[in-house]
C-alpha cells in the first residue's frame, strides 16, 4: 500500500504547481493561433503541421527554462533583463513587447468578433460588454479564482478534438503527412517553409516566454515545485500541440481536401458548413470563442507583468486596484486599444496582425538569447544550469529561427512570394 | 549632488596623465553612513582594476588618481553600486514592491570623500539614464505635467538587507508617497548649502516653503539669500508670516524693500505691521494668525467666522474677543466655543481675565507664562491693550529645546 500512498502524494504536489506550465501553453492556440493555423492547413493540409515533434520539444524546453528561472531566482525574465541590461535595453524590449503584444490583443479581439459574427450575436455591443466584464473580472479576482477560470476555458478546447472527428479524418494520411513526410505538397516550396514559420510563431511566442515566468512568480512556487512543475510545462506543450493538430486535421479533411483556399477564420467556418455540418461549426465557432477570449486575458496580462517586473511597480493578481495601478493599467489599456481599432471599420485588422507577427518573430531570437544566458549562468542559477541537451536545442533553435526571420523579411521585402 | 549615471564612463587618469581607462563601477559601504570606497575602472583591455578612494585626487571633468596607487580587492562589508544597488527592486517592510531604483544619488563632502545620499525612484532618473532628459522635460512642462524629482533617502533604506540582494526599506510604502518637510530639512541640514539649494530648486514653490520654514536659521538664510527677488516673494506667501518676518529680517535693507514690493498688499502690510514689531526679543516669534470677535456676536457667528477667516491658518486654538474700541477684553478655546448653543452670546461664556504678554517681555517669561498657565498661545498687546499678535508654543518650543 506504500506505493498508493506515494502516489497519492506526488499527485497533491502535482496539483498544487498545476496551471502555469498548462495555462501559457493552451494561451499560445489563441485567436492568432486558429485563424493561422486553419489559413494554412486549408493550403497545405497535414504537412501544415509536419515537424510538430521538435516544434513541441521546443515549445517545451524554452517554457522550461523560463519556469526554471522563475523558481530558482524568485524573479522573472523581465526582472532579469532589468536588472542584468539596465534600463535602457529594457524600456527598449518593452516597448517592442508592447506594440508586438497589442498586435496579438488585436488578433483576438477580431477573433472574439468572428465567433460573436458565426453565433449572429449583434457583436459590437457583445464585443464592448465582454471586454468590460473581462476588465473587472480580472480586477476583481485574486489569482486562485481566475486560475480556476483559465483552466475552464481550456476544456472548450476539446471542441477541436470532436471537430476533428466530424470531419471524417484518414488517420493514415496525418501520420503520414505530419509524422513522416509530406507527398500531398511540394516541400520544396518555398512559400510552404513560410507559413510553417507563421504556424510555428504562433505556437512559440515572445508573451509566453514572458508569461510563464511571471506567472509561476506570482504563484509563489518555490523550488521544492521545480520537479513537478517541470513536468506540467512538458504536459502543456503536449497537450497544446495535439489540440492545435486536432485543430488542422479538422481543417484539412474539409478544406484543403476539397481545395477551397480561405483567407480568414470567419470564411472557413462558413466553408466548412457545407463539408462537415452544422454541428461542425457550431464547434469550431465555440472553440474560437474561447481561445480569442483566453488570448485576450492572457496576452494583456503577459505586458502588465512585464512592465511591472521591469520598472518596479507592484504588479500581481493578487494585489487591489490601488496598489497594483500601473499593473492593471496596462492590462486594460491593452484591451481598449485593441477593441476600438476593431470597432473602428475602417482598420485593416489583417494587415495589422501580419505585422504584429512579424514584430514578434524578430522579438523572439533575442528573448531566446535572454533565456540562454540566465539559464546558464552559474551565478544566478546556482545548480539549477541549463544540462547541455537544453542548451544546444536551444541554441540550435535559436539560429534556425533567426535565419527563418531574416528569410520571412528578405522574402516580403523583395516580394518573393 | 552627483547622479551615478552622469559619473558612470567617466575617463579615470592619473597625475602624470596617463590614461588608466573607465570608471565602471563604484564601492560603498554597506552601513548607516554609506561612503564611497573605492572605485572600479575599466582598463581598455576590458579588465577591471579597483583602486581605493585614498588616492583621488581630483574630481571634475575626469577623474584624477595619484600615480603611486595600488590596486586593492572588495572587503567584507562592501558593495557595488552597479552591481547591488542600481536597477535593484525596492520592497517595502511588509515586502511589498514598490520601484525600482532608477539611479544613484552621490553626495560630495569634500573634495575626495563622496557618500551615497540616497537612490533617484522617479521618472527624471529614467530620463536621466537615458540621457533624454534635456528633450524630455520641455514636452513634459508642455503638457504641465509633474516629473518632481523623486528620491527616497539613504536613511530610509536597511543597509543590511542589500547584500542580499534586496533593496528593503524601514517603512511601508505607504507611508513613503510624500517625504514630510521636517524629514527632508533635516536632511538638508546634513549636507552642505550648495546641495540644499540644488534640491530646494527641484521642489514646487509649496513644497520648498514649507521645508524652508523647518531649516534653522542660518540655513533658512542662506538658501533663501540666492533666490531671486520675484521667487522669494512667491515663497513668503506660502510660509508662516513669523517665519516669513525671520527671513526677510535675514536679509539687507534694499534687498528686503525688494523683496516686499513684490508682495501682495494684504500680506504686505501684515509682514510690514511684523516687521516693525521685530525690534523687541519676542516680536521675532510673533505671528498674525489669529482670530478677533466682537464679545456681542453669537456662537453661530463666530463659527461662520472661523470659517471663512481661519482657512490659512497653520491652527487655530483661541479666539480673542475685543470691544469695539478694540480692546482685548476676553478670551475663550475652540473646545468652550464648539460646546455652546449656537444662538449664545460670545460674552456669556467667554474668559475675562486674559494673560497676555508685551513687546518688552523677556522670551524666559513667555515661556513661563505659558507653561504656567497651560496655554498654547499667547496675546501679545500694547499699551493700549490692543492685539499685536500672538505667539504660539512651537514657536517658542525651538528656545525651549536649546535649555534641555
Amino acid at each position: 500500500m506504500r506505493w498508493l500512498q506515494k502516489i497519492k502524494v506526488q499527485l497533491l504536489l502535482f496539483f498544487v504547481v498545476f496551471g502555469p506550465g498548462i495555462i501559457t501553453a493552451v494561451a499560445d492556440n489563441d485567436a492568432g493561433g486558429v485563424a493561422t493555423y486553419t489559413v494554412a492547413a486549408a493550403l497545405y493540409g497535414m504537412a501544415s503541421s509536419f515537424l510538430i515533434i521538435p516544434q513541441t520539444i521546443l515549445l517545451a524546453v524554452t517554457q522550461e527554462i523560463g519556469a526554471r528561472i522563475a523558481i530558482v531566482c524568485r524573479k522573472g525574465l523581465g526582472d532579469l533583463i532589468r536588472e542584468r541590461y539596465g534600463v535602457r535595453i529594457s524600456l527598449l524590449i518593452f516597448c517592442i513587447y508592447f506594440i508586438a503584444n497589442q498586435g496579438v490583443v488585436l488578433q483576438n479581439v477580431s477573433g472574439l468578433k468572428a465567433s460573436l459574427q458565426l453565433f449572429s450575436f449583434p457583436w459590437q455591443l457583445s464585443l464592448i460588454g465582454i471586454c468590460l466584464l473581462l476588465i473587472v473580472t480580472v480586477i476583481k479576482f485574486n489569482y486562485k479564482k481566475l486560475q480556476q477560470i483559465f483552466l475552464f476555458m481550456i476544456l472548450f478546447y476539446l471542441t477541436y478534438v470532436l471537430s476533428a472527428f466530424l470531419s471524417h479524418p484518414d488517420w493514415g494520411e496525418v501520420i503520414q503527412e505530419t509524422f513522416i513526410w509530406p507527398q500531398k505538397i511540394n516541400i520544396f516550396d518555398f512559400r510552404f517553409w513560410f507559413s510553417r514559420m507563421a504556424v510555428m510563431g504562433t505556437t512559440i511566442t515572445v508573451w509566453g516566454q514572458f508569461f510563464v515566468s511571471s506567472y509561476i512568480l506570482d504563484k509563489k512556487l518555490t523550488i521544492e515545485h521545480l520537479k513537478h512543475e517541470k513536468i506540467e510545462v512538458f504536459l502543456g506543450a503536449i497537450i497544446t500541440n495535439f489540440f492545435s493538430l486536432m485543430m488542422v486535421v479538422a481543417v484539412a479533411f474539409t478544406l484543403f481536401h476539397n481545395n477551397i483556399k480561405v483567407n480568414n477564420v470567419y470564411e472557413a467556418a462558413l466553408a466548412i458548413k457545407p463539408l462537415a455540418g452544422n454541428f461542425a461549426v457550431v464547434l469550431f465557432s465555440l472553440g474560437l470563442f474561447s481561445a480569442s477570449l483566453l488570448g485576450l486575458t492572457i496576452v494583456p496580462l503577459a505586458t502588465a507583468y512585464v512592465f511591472s517586473e521591469m520598472f518596479g511597480t507592484e504588479g500581481s493578481l493578487d494585489s487591489s486596484f490601488s496598489s497594483g495601478k500601473m499593473f492593471y493599467s496596462f492590462f486594460i489599456i491593452q484591451i481598449l486599444i485593441g477593441l476600438i481599432a476593431t470597432l473602428f471599420p475602417a482598420t485593416n485588422l489583417f494587415k495589422l496582425t501580419l505585422y504584429a507577427d512579424y514584430i514578434n518573430a524578430a522579438l523572439l531570437p533575442m528573448i531566446f538569447f535572454f533565456l540562454i544566458k540566465f539559464s546558464e549562468s552559474k551565478e544566478l542559477m546556482g545548480d539549477y544550469v541549463s544540462k547541455r541537451f537544453t542548451s544546444i536545442f536551444v541554441r540550435a533553435s535559436g539560429i534556425i529561427i533567426t535565419i527563418l526571420v531574416i528569410m520571412t523579411f528578405a522574402g516580403k521585402i523583395f516580394r518573393l512570394y | 549632488m552627483l547622479y551615478f549615471s552622469e559619473i558612470k564612463e567617466k575617463q579615470v587618469i592619473t597625475d602624470k596623465n596617463v590614461i588608466l581607462g573607465k570608471l565602471d563601477d563604484v564601492i560603498f559601504l554597506a552601513a548607516e553612513t554609506p561612503l564611497i570606497t573605492k572605485m572600479v575602472i575599466r582598463k581598455r583591455d576590458n579588465e577591471l582594476m579597483i583602486i581605493p578612494m585614498e588616492y583621488l585626487l581630483k574630481f571634475n571633468n575626469c577623474i584624477t588618481m595619484a600615480s603611486n596607487y595600488k590596486p586593492s580587492e572588495l572587503i567584507e562589508n562592501e558593495l557595488y553600486i552597479r552591481k547591488n544597488l542600481l536597477d535593484k527592486q525596492i520592497i517595502d517592510v511588509a515586502g511589498n514592491k514598490v520601484i525600482r531604483v532608477n539611479d544613484v544619488v552621490i553626495q560630495d563632502k569634500n573634495e575626495t570623500t563622496f557618500y551615497i545620499a540616497g537612490v533617484d525612484i522617479g521618472i527624471r532618473g529614467i530620463l536621466r539614464r537615458l540621457k533624454l532628459k534635456k528633450y524630455a522635460l520641455p514636452i513634459y512642462r508642455f503638457f504641465r505635467s509633474q516629473t518632481h524629482p523623486h528620491y527616497l533617502c539613504w536613511t530610509d533604506i536597511q543597509p543590511l538587507e542589500l547584500a542580499k540582494g534586496n533593496v528593503q526599506l524601514k517603512k511601508e510604502r505607504t507611508h513613503l508617497e510624500k517625504m514630510r518637510a521636517e524629514d527632508l530639512a533635516d536632511y538638508l541640514e546634513k549636507i552642505n548649502i550648495k546641495n540644499a539649494n540644488h534640491i530646494i530648486e527641484m521642489l514646487d514653490e509649496k513644497q520648498a516653503a514649507s521645508v524652508l520654514g523647518e531649516l534653522n536659521v542660518n540655513f533658512q538664510s542662506a538658501i533663501f539669500s540666492h533666490f531671486p527677488p520675484d521667487k522669494a516673494a512667491k515663497l513668503l506667501s506660502f510660509v508662516d508670516t513669523d517665519e516669513a518676518t525671520d527671513l526677510l529680517l535675514s536679509q539687507n535693507e534694499t534687498r528686503r524693500e525688494n523683496i516686499l514690493l513684490l508682495l501682495p498688499d494684504n500680506k504686505r502690510s501684515e509682514l510690514e505691521h511684523l516687521l516693525s514689531l521685530s525690534y523687541s526679543p519676542i516680536g521675532k516669534l510673533i505671528t498674525t494668525g489669529y482670530l478677533t470677535v466682537q464679545s456681542s456676536e453669537t456662537v453661530g457667528q463666530v463659527l461662520k467666522q472661523i470659517k471663512e477667516k481661519t482657512m490659512n491658518f497653520p491652527s487655530l486654538n483661541y479666539v480673542y474677543v475685543i470691544n469695539p474700541e478694540n480692546h482685548l477684553v476676553g478670551v475663550f478655546t475652540v473646545h468652550e466655543l464648539l460646546i455652546q448653543n449656537a444662538d449664545e452670546v460670545v460674552h456669556n461664556f467667554m474668559i475675562q481675565n486674559v494673560v497676555v504678554v508685551h513687546l518688552t517681555t523677556p522670551k524666559e517669561l513667555v515661556i513661563k507664562k505659558m507653561i504656567k498657565y497651560k496655554l498654547f498661545a499667547l496675546p501679545v498687546i500694547d499699551q493700549q491693550k490692543k492685539i499685536l499678535g500672538i505667539i504660539t508654543f512651537d514657536d517658542i518650543a525651538e528656545t525651549l529645546l536649546k535649555y534641555l
